[in-house]
């Protein structure tokens, strides 16, 4: 079975390296280590070079992202328009479940 | 406090765990992320062992043997190129244990020519001889394919490997020559005899194997001039099976050229599963001698390692099946990181 264009549950281990590198991604192009320092920045998880590249690599083949030109070896990434309605769908996906999710913890678990 | 250079090297290193495919695609890039990682924190176990375990997931996804088909086509020519080189392994190691096998059968007494010791013979022997019968088809059907593009000029980096393809087989056939007129010199033969045919091919099969393996256990009393091709033997063998799967993954095969290569990978890990499972059938119903057993199972080093590569290389080319079948071979050229 392949990896779903659409979505990126397909991704499976990979989702989370991968929705944190399309969100670095949306505020602009950067490159690999621009990517880990951004990402360190707004989730607290510094992304470790195997997995960084693993998922890039994985991105870059469905394209959600594109790898620009460079004259160095510091290769910048730009999110696609695919991967920002994927990464769109995703969050609209993510947002209904924390609505529930808190929703429900009001209800039930209010003494927290 | 490391210097620039030594961190340069370093991350160069780090990189060298990533397929060729890959570091050809990301390794500049990754390696000024690596030297940047390594001048902020020289020495973090957790990030090296990531680098390593992802280095040693992508050499199996550019192998075809693990991953999710992202590129299907690419994924396919490589499932076959992989399954080329276990299946071609596999025929000499089924070769040595089969003419093995076989001697001991025309040596042997009554318990060794049994009914079911033969029955189990026979059809080792037929899968040996199909297997190898494999091997020499899909050669010729890949250096007939590689020949056209040659020629046609329309695809690159293919004249090297298969310089080194056909080299390889002019080495090995020089190399079996000498076994062909020993055994043609023989006097009493009947070659109309299959029977004494399969007989001479086992015995020399044998000899030539022992021939390598006793060159390469100990060099220093075995090599000369006259056993320097028996050491080279091995090298050629592997140099010819990753030259030409470099060429399965980068020729333009036709439709139907892939569809034969697809049903080529079927039928090659079948035959190493069921070569298994007649040898070990061979072995159940006593065709080993006891204290051949033993030399067998218990205390040759040679015999018990190749039989454990033999049974990984049949799991393997299960693996290749399995996604052969998911997938299939694409009439047409590209790679996972290009």
């Amino acid at each position: 079975m392949g990896v779903s264009k659409e979505n990126l549950e397909g991704l499976g281990r990979n989702s989370g390296a991968a929705v944190l590198i399309l969100s670095s991604l949306a505020g602009g192009e950067k490159h690999g280590y621009a990517l880990v320092k951004d990402v360190e920045d707004f989730a607290g998880v510094r992304l470790a070079p195997g997995t960084l590249y693993e998922a890039l690599a994985r991105l870059e083949a469905q394209g959600f992202i594109e790898a620009l030109d460079s004259e160095d070896r510091r290769r910048p990434y730009r999110l696609t328009g695919a991967g920002a309605t994927v990464l769109t769908s995703y969050l609209d996906a993510q947002q209904r479940v924390v609505k529930v999710g808190r929703a429900r913890l009001r209800k039930g678990w209010s003494f927290l | 406090m490391s210097t620039p250079k030594a961190i340069a090297r370093r991350a160069h290193r780090l990189q060298l765990w990533y397929p060729l495919a890959w570091r050809q695609r990301y390794g500049a890039e990754f390696v000024d992320l690596m030297e940047q990682e390594l001048t902020e924190t020289p020495h973090r176990f957790a990030r090296t062992a990531n680098i390593i375990q992802k280095g040693i997931v992508a050499r199996f996804r550019d192998v075809g043997l693990i991953g999710a088909t992202v590129d299907p086509d690419a994924q396919a020519r490589a499932v076959l190129a992989t399954t080329f080189v276990f299946v071609s392994a596999f025929s000499v190691f089924a070769l040595h244990y089969w003419s093995i096998a076989m001697n001991l059968w025309n040596e042997g007494g009554t318990k060794q020519n049994s009914l079911p010791v033969t029955f189990w013979l026979g059809a080792a022997t037929v899968l040996a001889a199909t297997l190898t019968f494999c091997v020499v088809i899909g050669v010729a059907a890949l250096l007939w394919f590689v020949a056209r593009d040659l020629v046609r000029r329309e695809a690159k980096g293919l004249a090297a490997p298969f310089g080194v393809v056909v080299g390889s087989i002019t080495f090995l056939t020089y190399m079996i020559v000498p076994q062909i007129q020993n055994a043609l010199s023989l006097q009493g033969v009947n070659w109309l005899n299959p029977g004494q045919v399969i007989k001479l091919i086992s015995l020399e099969t044998d000899s030539t194997l022992m021939s390598i393996y006793s060159s390469w256990a100990d060099p220093a009393r075995h090599l000369n001039s006259g056993t320097v091709t028996y050491v080279l033997t091995p090298l050629v063998l592997i140099a010819f099976a990753l030259s030409a799967a470099k060429l399965i993954r980068r020729t333009q095969f036709t439709a139907s050229g892939a569809r034969r290569g697809q049903v080529l990978v079927v039928l090659g890990s079948l035959l190493m599963v069921l070569f298994v499972a007649s040898y070990l059938g061979w072995v159940a119903s006593g065709g080993p001698p006891d204290v051949f057993r033993r030399i067998l199972f218990e205390s040759f080093l040679v015999y018990r390692s190749e039989l454990a590569l033999m049974i990984l290389l049949t799991a393997l080319g299960a693996v290749a099946v399995v996604r052969t079948l998911r997938g299939g071979v694409a009439p047409s050229p590209s790679r996972s990181y290009d």
